[in-house]
């Protein structure tokens, strides 16, 4: 958070926040994506004096006046869960200790932050955040996926990043700490062709007949 | 969509694209991060025309909060113009009306109206003409409209026009003059009349094959206004005017007008809802009515107050006995105003009256409960007159098995009776087992609650679901049992006699020789007996009964396969997600039936151990083919560790293990499969003449050679043991049995 305040302005400036891997998508936008079982939300704190302190601010720092740590979203085996720290409503009920999460819930916290959350696949555990309240973290962000399994990108609904023009669907599959690439269609990563599928590194540029993308993984 | 620049790229020095936006008809757009991390939008000028740089260098210090702000102009290393801008999230209106394909509410489309307007009037009134106002340039981001491509736009004559940079979209919203050359800021009235329409009624009101055939439409049809509300119509029909001269002369003047009229068909709308509900604006009494009605309406009010004001100085001083005249008093007051009301006229007496007369009548009830001592409360225990328990009435006879006595009940009428039989006697299970059904009520209970009413409770929830397993097996046996007994009558021979239960009828002289021994076999038979009635031995099997016991089976395994599935689901952490388990499914039921067809359609033939054998290889070939073919269709992998995939014989014999280690082949698929179904005896899982119904160190063994097989072909170890061992559970589940003594 607030990064850019403690790196010299160089151009390698990582642009999303602690854990997340971020995928900037053309002609659709900018996704982040989450592989942590216990995501925290928060406010944006105060820029710590010390460089690499990742303890203080939460995953997903949102610049509003929400707590440093103002809930915690938590994955289980069965589903997804809302821990409030500070107030919090799901799907227009206080929150007092926790909630379930179901696909549609809108997430109210604090005074004004709202967060949709959203399940869209059946054969995916993987949910998605999406922005309601025009509250962002410090750049903009068309919503953060929290990875379980896969990830679907693609025009349907179904998919967690809905990429309206496509006309392929693309998996991230999430191997253990990995992150690997599947498709139906004919990819290149880095202009080298992907087969079954392959891991994907940092930096690397997927494209397809009609899509490209970008992924940012931290290390 | 193919874009020039890749991410990560810095065609201008300070700035890092990281992803392409659009590509309009000027140029190619970008998300970029400039050097310290502010987010811009640059946009590509694909031919450096003076004129154009010209149009966007007067724009460049213009400020409106509903305009895009231009920040800058750079030049990059090859010389071509830059535009820095303000980067605006948040739908475009043309995707916005995508998602609205029948158009948006109108008070949606008045906040677009508000923000277009106020941003185009303003360029309006700095002299300039937007000229390529269209939904793709309009954005709305935390509710605020912005207007984009300002000063951008080419002199857009079509005559100038080049294919590559004119896209059809403008076309649709291009005003008839700009085929003369005249660019008035009547072009962006006709415009916004354009996109006002197509926000009304989700489509443009010209639209054609070819830019030519849009372009003609403009200059010379009428638009189709039949789809808009009157009041509207004539808004809109002045401002989609052909002539310039007669077009409304102003952006602002079109919102006013439109936002006039907008109001105007809601007062009209709101006007005809009361009208219905009253049924009689247009009666002469009407407003004098609505007065009335008011008037009813403040007394009414005012009791209301009096009777909370009593309600809190009753309560303040413990006084409710003393104050209840009080009070009776106003219930007495409003009681006249209604009978009043409703003999002058039952319309007087609206929603709202009825209300606040209610909410009197509940104070009056307090001020009732709370001043009237407590009455004690009458035991009537003691009155019920005491009944004596019948004597317990003799069980009622159970009625014969079947209907007639007298006629021997035919084998179909025995079957079904048997299956039925089963079936009902399962509602009853809660008599023999009643803590399950207790349990299961419970789990039902836990079940049906809102997912995560806490924590805990669903975590109860996942506990219980152990008993839904046990429920389920027990209800799974106590069905099998009735159908497979009922199965059994069908393919029993007839009787001579009527007697119910079967297996000890005796011998009678007309039978046939193999009946003759089926009823010595009703006796105990000897152990060698037994052994020599196995799954090896030869015997006629009508093609009808293979085919019947066969369906039967394939249907059982259909249940077997979703109740194994369901307890690896629920009761362990076996499978990562949901695509797992639809292939674990897939490949029980279709190994299950692959076995079952085979061993039905071979049982009772002289046994070939190797033509058996090679069957099922063959089989079981066919299954791992599907189960790859599924498994590339789902996009899944299967959980896998690397290292047993090197150590494989796949590994060692060839070389087109692919990059990918998590990603089964198709050879390890196919592999697995096929020695499975080959090192296995399955005949005697599903042979009728099995030892065992059910025989668990069958399902120990086959599991130890799917692991073998499995570690062999590089397959995920611990999914092929599972799989092994679930194959022949469902098989053993799913397979007719004949009863040793029955077998003849």
């Amino acid at each position: 958070m607030l990064s850019f305040l403690r790196h010299s302005p160089v151009v390698s400036r990582p642009t999303t926040q602690g854990a997340m891997s971020a995928i900037w998508i053309d002609g659709v936008g900018c996704f982040w994506l989450s592989q942590k079982d216990r995501v925290t939300i928060g406010g944006p704190g105060a820029p710590s004096a010390k460089p690499d302190d990742e303890r203080e601010t939460a995953d997903l720092a949102i610049l509003s006046d929400l707590k440093q740590r103002h809930a915690t979203i938590v994955r289980n085996g069965e589903g997804y869960l809302l821990e409030a720290h500070g107030t919090a409503r799901v799907a227009g009920r206080d929150v007092l200790e926790r909630a379930a999460l179901n696909d549609g819930a809108m997430i109210e916290l604090g005074r004004s932050v709202r967060l949709r959350f959203r399940q869209p696949s059946a054969l995916s555990l993987s949910a998605r955040l999406d922005f309601v309240s025009d509250h962002r973290p410090t750049q903009s962000v068309d919503g953060v996926v929290l990875l379980a399994d896969t990830c679907l990108l693609g025009s349907g609904d179904e998919n967690h990043v809905v990429c309206h023009d496509w006309l392929g669907q693309i998996l991230l599959v999430r191997q253990g700490a990995e992150l690997w690439c599947r498709s139906r269609q004919a990819l290149t990563i880095n202009g080298h062709r992907l087969g079954s599928g392959r891991r994907l590194q940092s930096g690397d540029v997927v494209s397809g007949e009609d899509s490209r993308f970008r992924i940012e993984i931290p290390n | 969509m193919k874009f020039t620049f890749a991410p990560e790229s810095r065609p201008l020095d300070g700035f890092t694209i990281k992803r392409a936006i659009a590509r309009g008809g000027f140029g190619e757009v970008y998300y970029a991060l400039t050097d310290s991390g502010k987010e811009v939008a640059i946009k590509l000028l694909q031919d450096n025309l003076e004129v154009e740089l010209r149009g966007v260098s007067q724009c460049l210090n213009l400020k409106h909060p509903n305009l895009v702000t231009l920040f800058d102009i750079k030049q990059d290393g090859e010389g071509d113009h830059w535009i820095v801008m303000e980067f605006v999230g948040g739908k475009t209106l043309d995707r916005v009306v995508h998602e609205n394909p029948n158009g948006l509410p109108l008070d949606e489309v008045l906040a677009w109206l508000d923000g277009i307007a106020a941003g185009i009037g303003f360029l309006h009134d700095r002299g300039i003409v937007h000229r390529d106002l269209k939904p793709a340039n309009i954005f709305r981001e935390n509710g605020i409209v912005k207007v984009g491509d300002v000063g951008l736009s080419k002199f857009i004559a079509p005559s100038r026009r080049s294919a590559h940079t004119q896209s059809v979209g403008t076309v649709y919203y291009m005003a008839p003059e700009v085929a003369k050359g005249r660019y008035g800021r009547e072009v962006d009235v006709y415009s916004l009349a354009v996109i006002l329409y197509e926000l009304l009624t989700g489509k443009v009101p010209f639209d054609g094959e070819t830019t030519a055939e849009i372009l003609m439409k403009h200059l010379t049809e009428r638009p189709n206004l039949a789809p808009i509300s009157p009041n509207l119509r004539q808004v809109l029909e002045i401002a989609l005017e052909k002539d310039p001269e007669r077009r409304t002369s102003d952006v602002l003047e079109l919102a006013r007008q439109f936002r006039a009229a907008a109001t105007q068909q809601v007062a009209s709308e709101d006007l005809k809802t009361d009208d219905k509900v009253l049924g009689a604006e247009s009666s002469p009494d009407f407003h004098e009515i609505h007065a009335e009605r008011l008037w009813i309406c403040a007394q009414l009010r005012e009791l209301l107050d009096k009777a909370r004001e009593l309600e809190t100085a009753a309560d303040r001083d413990r006084a409710w006995s003393q104050k209840q005249p009080h009070i009776e008093e106003l219930v007495k007051q409003a009681r006249e105003i209604r009978t009043k009301a409703f003999n002058r006229d039952n319309r007087l007496w609206d929603y709202s009256a009825e209300g606040t007369f209610a909410s009197v009548l509940t104070v009056a009830d307090k001020f009732h409960k709370l001043a009237s001592p407590r009455l004690p409360i009458l035991d009537y225990a003691d009155t019920q007159p005491y009944e004596k328990p019948a004597a317990a009435k003799p069980a009622p006879q159970r009625p014969s098995m079947f209907p007639n006595p007298k006629r021997p009940a035919s084998r179909w009428e025995k079957a079904c009776y048997t299956t039925g039989r089963s079936v009902s006697g399962l509602l009853s299970l809660w008599q023999r087992h009643p803590l399950l059904l207790i349990g299961a009520a419970v789990a039902i209970l836990i079940w049906t609650m809102p997912r995560g009413v806490s924590a805990n409770v669903m975590s109860a929830g996942r506990g219980m679901s152990f008993l839904w397993v046990v429920f389920g097996v027990v209800v799974t046996i106590e069905l099998f049992r009735g159908v497979s007994r009922g199965v059994d009558w069908l393919f029993l021979p007839e009787r001579s006699s009527s007697t119910e239960s079967h297996g000890r009828s005796t011998g009678h002289g007309h039978q046939q020789p193999h009946q003759q021994w089926r009823a010595e076999s009703s006796s105990r038979l000897h152990a060698a007996a037994f052994r020599a009635v196995n799954p090896n031995t030869v015997r006629e099997i009508s093609w009808r009964r293979r085919i019947t016991e066969l369906s039967g089976s394939l249907a059982t395994a259909g249940l077997a396969t979703a109740l194994v599935t369901a307890v690896l689901a629920y009761v362990t952490q076996f499978f990562g997600s949901t695509a797992l388990v639809g292939q674990f499914a897939a490949g029980t039921l279709l190994g299950s039936w692959g076995l079952l067809i085979v061993s039905k359609l071979r049982e009772g033939l002289p046994r070939e151990r190797y033509i058996d054998r090679m069957l099922l290889a063959g089989v079981g070939v066919l299954v791992g083919v599907a189960l790859f073919q599924l498994d590339g269709w789902l996009l899944i992998d299967l959980p896998t560790d690397g290292w047993s995939q090197k150590q494989s014989l796949l590994a060692m014999t060839s070389t087109s293990l692919s990059g990918n280690p998590q990603h089964i082949l198709a050879e390890s698929y196919v592999a697995f499969f096929a020695t499975l179904f080959f090192f296995r005896r399955w005949w005697w899982h599903t042979d009728s003449f099995r030892a065992h119904r059910f025989r668990v160190l069958s399902v120990c063994l086959t599991a130890i050679v799917g692991a073998l097989a499995a570690r062999a072909w590089g397959f995920p170890v611990l999914w092929g043991t599972v799989w092994a061992a679930s194959l022949s559970s469902v098989v053993q589940l799913a397979a007719v049995w004949t009863p040793r003594e029955q077998r003849r």
